[in-house]
């Protein structure tokens, strides 16, 4: 067992779909297309999923940057 | 109702955008315009819709692609104002094409002679417009029910628009709402200033008063 205070990762810190969607999107080469069509949504939800999670993401790095000061 | 078949009822651009929606939606608004050809049912507005007097197809065609692409013009101004992110035309295009799917169901309610007599019967009564005619009970009753689903798909149409809307250019909440109702209203405004300007002759014509009337 190891205790501590850690600051965990980024990518740590998102749930395991967002997770699953960024492996995806990078076997995928980043194509939003080849996304839509795996997940067999729309272009553009996929899109919307992707921007949403981009928002996670840039929340998730200022909540580290403010724990690491 | 299963979560999925509510989606595609009510926001089937969650699976279906872009091209292959701006042709599904054009074929239906083609076939919609034919079918109200023959029943001189006019798609006149963005959200409207009238019985009136034959025209050419050419007009029917006309009203169609100026109702889509008039709140298609405000949405895409509005979506570039209101949202953070970029997003294609074309599945705004596409996804307002197939938004106006329920319309289909319009031009059909346009072949009973109760909902031209009952309109006329109103004219004469409450106006003093046009000849004294006689609407049966029969009449009445039809023309309620032909109301009634005209307003049932008006509003199934206005949710799929906002909805494609929201999905078109990512947009969620109270800045979604009230951007959408700004853009509906204004391309009311400018596609019913379009025809009356533009068919002035055909829709008020000189000898019918207003073109309910035939």
């Amino acid at each position: 067992m190891v205790n501590g205070h850690f600051v965990l990762p980024v990518l740590a810190k998102l749930s395991s779909e967002d997770q699953q969607f960024i492996i995806e999107f990078v076997k995928k080469s980043g194509s939003l297309k080849e996304m839509s069509k795996s997940l067999g949504f729309s272009y553009p939800t996929v899109r919307n999923m992707l921007n949403d999670l981009i928002e996670r993401v840039i929340s998730a790095e200022n909540q580290n940057s403010t724990n690491n000061k | 109702m299963n979560p999925k078949t509510s989606l595609w009822i009510f926001n089937p651009f969650v699976y279906i955008a872009g091209w292959s929606s701006l042709a599904l939606g054009l074929a239906i608004m083609t076939a919609t315009a034919v079918i109200g050809y023959f029943s001189n049912t006019h798609l006149d507005g963005v959200i409207g819709a009238g019985f009136g007097l034959p025209a050419p197809l050419w007009l029917y065609f006309i009203e169609a692609a100026v109702a889509w692409l008039s709140l298609c013009l405000t949405l895409f101004i509005a979506g570039r104002i209101v949202s953070k992110t970029s997003f294609r035309l074309v599945d705004l295009l596409g996804t307002q094409a197939l938004a106006r799917a329920p319309m289909l169901i319009v031009p059909f309610l346009g072949f009973p002679e109760a909902g031209r007599s009952v309109t006329r019967y109103l004219l004469y009564r409450t106006l003093g417009l046009g000849e004294e005619v006689t609407a049966t009970y029969a009449d009445i009753i039809l023309f309620i029910l032909i109301i009634i689903v005209m307003v049932l798909v008006v509003i199934w149409m206005i949710v799929l628009m906002y909805n494609s809307y929201k999905v078109s250019c990512n947009l969620k909440g109270t800045k979604a709402g009230v951007s959408f109702t700004l853009a509906l209203i204004l391309a009311q405004v400018i596609a019913s200033a379009f025809f009356m300007l533009t068919f002035k002759d055909i829709y008020l014509n000189p000898e019918g008063l207003n073109y309910f009337l035939n």
